[in-house]
């Protein structure tokens, strides 16, 4: 008797623990062999945009931390401030400057643990879970001092930032980074030599070069796959221009490079944040803004380097109150689009590695 | 973008607008109409002190109704659209080979389609604005340009309507399938799916009281 074979149509998500949210992906299967891989997004889709068309300017910066990715609301409401301070032409004082640029950084390192640790969940690694779960928690702690919150801050401001940090924090800061640093270390022994995680994620899902410019992919997504761009060097905001740090990129473009990349940037972080410290001028930390402020009409589009990539702002003013129209230009959401389609040919063990690798968040994808 | 390469692109493409390059010019027009009203002042406020009258009233600058860009800007015909994007992909003195999203405004009279384009090489940004009517919003598909353009474009044909003409793939992206009406529109309105109302009425009716008071026996 011929043995009858056929495809195999998997469902995988939208609730699925590896998907990191809600995301939908209809597989075809041949045996183990992914044929093909259809995406279904838009289940976290919160139209945040057409919110923000009848909010103040103000008053969106509220939303950017909650419509928008969940884990790094100070990058999000850095972006929205910095467009909206380009068109109203606001100028923000040197401290305010400072503190931005260390509490994106700080967040830019609660993101990359979070992600580490869910990434170390789906490839069985429950130690670092646990691990990078507890540095965060001094982490938030820190956040929770200046900004009251733990995950949504709404800290920035359209001029500055809404408070100082109290007295005592830059010191606390320090020791948190002095605690921060070896670990990572940690995390280095724990998982690049291990045979494991390398048999998971080394030579699996290669975006290359020329595919991932064309695709769209930005942050450590194109620089794992030897992009040397950083819109923080490419394009300084804020004060990243008087700050020392490195880019760091590798060439294999595989998984296992994403990891590499994102544990370099975590070290990057605690050096940019260290000199911000050591640097950070007295003085005023917010400008005069009126809280209803009209922008002239005109618009501007203000990208930043976010911790999944390039974070655009396209703010659209028709002089009134509220923007007459607001593009997020989320990096989760090219990047989901690059990996999805260059997991045709993998096997289907690999699209848990694959997916945990760009780091998406559901909520930036869809907005 | 250098004045050079600005140059180059509109001889090469002539039908091209700088919408910056005519807002600048628009403004350098109203701050000199503004100094002139101010030195009219000055000498007025003069005159006024050497006959020793009260100054005349200070003036108030209202914000001149120019439509300012922060990047340079070019309105694209809606026909070259394709033409223009591969070229400044291809131009090794452009090198633009990230399009960072396609998206859309809603203006009163027109829908304008938005391209964003960044070169990584040469560190610079232009967006590209294509007018199309709002009775027929359609426009040629930049995918076999830039690939990442696929899910832009889609999402694009969701929140706006625009249609993609030449695009592989082109359905809802974040709405359902059976959605009606594209959110992002100035004149949507949100009504609720009719199924919807059918599960919530069928639900209400189920749990409201018969008509002497008693719960429905869930036996």
């Amino acid at each position: 008797m011929p043995l009858r074979t056929e495809e195999l149509l998997l469902n995988m998500g939208p609730q699925h623990p590896s998907t990191h949210g809600v995301l939908r992906l209809v597989v075809t299967l041949d045996g183990e062999n992914i044929t093909d891989v259809r995406p279904d997004i838009g289940y976290l889709h919160s139209s945040v945009e057409k919110m923000m068309e009848h909010r103040t300017y103000v008053q969106n910066v509220a939303l950017t931390d909650r419509g928008m990715d969940y884990l790094i609301a100070l990058n999000n409401e850095a972006a929205y401030c910095l467009a909206v301070e380009a068109l109203a032409g606001v100028e923000v004082p040197e401290r305010g400057r400072y503190l931005r640029v260390i509490f994106q950084e700080l967040n830019r390192i609660a993101s990359h643990l979070v992600w580490l640790g869910t990434w170390g969940i789906d490839l069985g690694a429950t130690t670092l879970f646990l691990w990078c779960f507890r540095e965060r928690e001094r982490e938030l702690d820190l956040f929770e001092q200046v900004t009251g919150g733990r995950l949504h801050h709404v800290y920035f401001r359209i001029g500055g930032v809404y408070a100082d940090v109290p007295d005592g924090w830059a010191g606390a800061c320090r020791d948190f980074l002095e605690y921060f640093l070896p670990h990572i270390d940690e995390y280095h022994q724990l998982l690049t030599q291990n045979p494991i995680f390398e048999a998971r994620t080394r030579g699996v899902g290669v975006i290359g070069r020329r595919e991932a410019v064309a695709m769209g992919a930005s942050g450590p997504v194109a620089r794992a796959s030897g992009i040397a761009y950083d819109v923080r060097k490419a394009v300084p905001y804020e004060v990243y221009d008087r700050l020392g740090f490195d880019v760091p990129v590798q060439a294999s473009g595989d998984c296992f490079a994403r990891y590499l990349v994102r544990l370099e940037e975590m070290r990057q972080s605690v050096r940019i944040i260290r000199q911000a410290l050591k640097d950070l001028p007295a003085g005023e930390f917010r400008a005069r803004v009126p809280v209803a402020m009209k922008p002239p009409r005109g618009e501007v589009y203000v990208r930043t380097e976010s911790p999944r990539g390039t974070l655009g702002m396209y703010v659209v003013s028709d002089g009134g109150e509220s923007p007459y129209r607001v593009k997020i230009r989320a990096p989760s959401f090219s990047n989901l689009y690059a990996l999805t389609e260059i997991m045709r040919g993998w096997k289907i063990a690999d699209i848990i590695a694959i997916l945990g690798s760009i780091d998406i968040v559901l909520s930036d994808v869809d907005r | 973008m250098t004045p050079e390469r600005v140059a180059a692109l509109l001889g090469r493409f002539p039908h091209l607008q700088d919408l910056s390059a005519e807002a600048a010019a628009a403004q350098a027009q109203a701050d000199e109409a503004w100094a002139a009203k101010e030195r009219e002042w000055q000498a007025a406020a003069a005159q006024a002190k050497a006959e020793g009258k009260p100054a005349p009233r200070p003036l108030r600058r209202e914000d001149p109704p120019v439509h300012r860009y922060r990047t340079p800007t070019f309105e694209v015909p809606r026909d070259e659209i394709v033409d223009v994007c591969r070229w400044l992909r291809d131009n090794p003195e452009f090198d633009m080979t990230q399009l960072e999203f396609v998206s859309a405004v809603d203006w009163p009279d027109r829908l304008e389609v938005v391209y964003l384009l960044v070169s990584m090489s040469r560190a610079h940004t232009a967006v590209l604005k294509v007018p199309v009517p709002k009775d027929d919003p359609r426009i040629a598909s930049v995918v076999d340009v830039w690939r990442g353009a696929d899910w832009h474009e889609r999402e694009a044909y969701d929140l706006f309507g625009i249609t993609f003409e030449g695009h592989p793939d082109l359905r809802r992206i974040m709405m359902s399938a059976d959605w009606k009406g594209h959110p992002l529109r100035k004149d949507y309105v949100y009504e609720d799916p009719e199924w919807l109302v059918e599960v919530a009425t069928q639900r209400q009716r189920e749990i409201a009281p018969t008509q002497d008071g008693e719960r429905p026996s869930r036996a």
